[in-house]
């Protein structure tokens, strides 16, 4: 293990980040003593593998930046009447699907709605399937009567169909995990560093609190703001407080409804900050339809904090 | 034109701003690399298609030559002395004749010393072939976990964030411990490794 104050310099060097004074003093090192030279080369190579790191997921990012401002051509493929009538059978059986749910269910509720929406898709998914195994049935009993061979293309076709429609619930059933899976990572990622909040270290419960939040002992300070008795007149400050120790803690769910108290209590000062954090938790927790109402309004002032932020999250919440 | 295109194009950087978001490193870096690579595309793409390219060819250089034009963007000696696009697509557009013409690229009269410097850079270029695909396999030794960490670091991004995106609850300090321990084992695998070691320094510098 080499010293560490060596190491960064050298690194340093590498990137060259070391004053022309410092450089010229290490190559002198480095001219005589050839150990010294060999590490040299040695964190040269680790950096040039740090660079392919980079560099791939620079790669990866243009390929899907490339991917949104230029989708794919269209397929220039024969209409195909099996298509066309799976399309068709499809969308009248979605109006149907959508109108039954559409009568049940109160609009606004969020977890219902989620509940339809896979109802309503596992429900197209089975009369699709219920569909082409009475066509693909009544296909083999025609076939049968005028000797078709198994090899038809008829037969064929209609198993090459129930193969695509299986691939399709496989993909739909992927989409809608991916699509309701909570993205804490990013939430995270993207969340400014933690506020700073006045008031001095005076060894109080709020004061170990705050130091708590500022040192990054997010869960401690969590504990020991919920131990400030509901009727202490500190509770302003926790309520000020809270949210964000609840946040940066990873305890998402506690948190959207202790910023919507800060946003009521202190629209003036809270609103874009409040905003900005429920956005962030809502991703975390996977409620999309919220975030994407969250970030509809945050787009709405180019002004706002957490602008860029909403604009990052385009691609998550599409 | 989807969304993400229409509000970027409502904030579009100005040169000096990218500049700025380059050598700030991190999520600005990132941010300002997205703007900039949707806004310059086409014009990118486009002067190599009229030479002769293809599209896919000009995407391919436009990847290859990205890291070398940060890097010279970034250098404090660095004059801006025309539209940082159309110095981009310059570098693409040598980028794309080396890749053309392999070795014998002719190195042409470059009055821009940063041109002349990045058309010679070429010629260590890493991101594909043997090299590529030696570093790639060496990388696999580190897994997921170091791999973001490396990354993170040489986009720029500060120990505080990286604490922050890795989920450190220690900060900054933990930040720059893990990540100094994801390079050393690195450094450990090559120097356990002579041949492996003595592969990727003969490529390198093979170019």
């Amino acid at each position: 293990m080499m010293d560490e104050a060596l190491h960064d310099r050298i690194e340093q060097y590498l990137l060259g980040q070391l004053s022309e004074e410092a450089a010229v003093r290490l190559e002198a090192e480095m001219a005589a003593d050839p150990a010294l030279a060999d590490q040299v080369a040695l964190q040269r190579l680790a950096l040039l593998g740090m660079q392919r790191l980079a560099a791939r997921e620079m790669r990866a990012r243009f390929d899907q930046w490339d991917a949104e401002t230029d989708p794919p051509p269209a397929h220039n493929t024969p209409p195909n009447p099996w298509f066309w009538s799976t399309l068709a059978l499809l969308a009248l059986i979605a109006l149907g699907a959508f109108w039954y749910f559409g009568q049940r269910g109160q609009a606004g509720v969020q977890q219902g709605q989620k509940d339809r929406e896979i109802v309503v898709r596992d429900s197209l998914i089975a009369a699709l399937k219920t569909d082409f195994r009475e066509k693909a049935q009544t296909l083999d009993a025609l076939l049968a009567k005028q000797g078709a061979g198994s090899d038809s293309l008829t037969r064929l076709e209609i198993k090459r169909l129930r193969e695509e429609l299986e691939q399709k619930d496989k993909r739909l059933r992927e989409l809608e995990r991916r699509r309701f899976a909570g993205k804490p990572q990013i939430a995270m990622q993207l969340a400014p560093a933690p506020p700073r909040f006045r008031g001095g270290q005076d060894g109080s419960v709020l004061g170990n609190a705050r130091e708590a939040l500022e040192s990054g002992k997010f869960e401690e300070a969590v504990r020991l703001l919920k131990s400030i008795p509901a009727a202490d007149p500190r509770r302003a400050q926790v309520a000020q407080i809270l949210p964000y120790a609840l946040f940066y803690a990873g305890k998402y769910r506690e948190a959207i409804p202790a910023f919507i108290i800060l946003w009521e209590q202190d629209a003036d000062n809270e609103a874009m900050n409040t905003q900005g954090y429920l956005l962030l938790c809502h991703v975390a927790e996977g409620n999309y339809q919220e975030a994407r109402q969250m970030r509809l309004m945050i787009l709405q002032n180019p002004q706002h904090k957490f602008y860029k932020t909403a604009l990052e999250l385009t691609e998550t919440l599409r | 034109m989807d969304i993400n295109t229409l509000f970027t194009m409502l904030r579009p950087y100005t040169d000096q701003e990218i500049i700025e978001a380059f050598r700030a490193g991190g999520r600005a870096r990132n941010l300002a690399w997205e703007f900039a690579f949707k806004d310059w595309k086409n014009r990118v793409i486009g002067s190599i298609v009229q030479r002769g390219g293809t599209r896919d060819e000009a995407k391919d250089a436009i990847q290859e030559a990205h890291e070398e034009f940060e890097r010279r963007i970034c250098r404090p000696d660095f004059v801006l002395q025309r539209r940082l696009s159309a110095y981009f697509s310059t570098c693409v557009y040598r980028k794309w004749v080396h890749a053309k013409k392999g070795r014998s690229m002719d190195f042409e009269e470059l009055q821009d010393a940063h041109l002349a410097e990045f058309a010679a850079q070429m010629q260590n270029d890493f991101l594909d072939g043997d090299l590529a695909r030696v570093l790639d396999e060496t990388l696999a030794r580190l897994g997921e976990r170091c791999h973001a960490i490396l990354r993170l670091f040489m986009e720029r991004h500060a120990m505080r964030e990286i604490a922050e995106i890795m989920g450190f609850a220690g900060g900054e300090q933990v930040a720059k411990n893990e990540k100094r321990k994801c390079q050393e084992r690195y450094e450990s695998f090559l120097n356990e490794n002579p041949a492996i070691k003595a592969y990727i320094q003969q490529l390198r510098y093979d170019g």
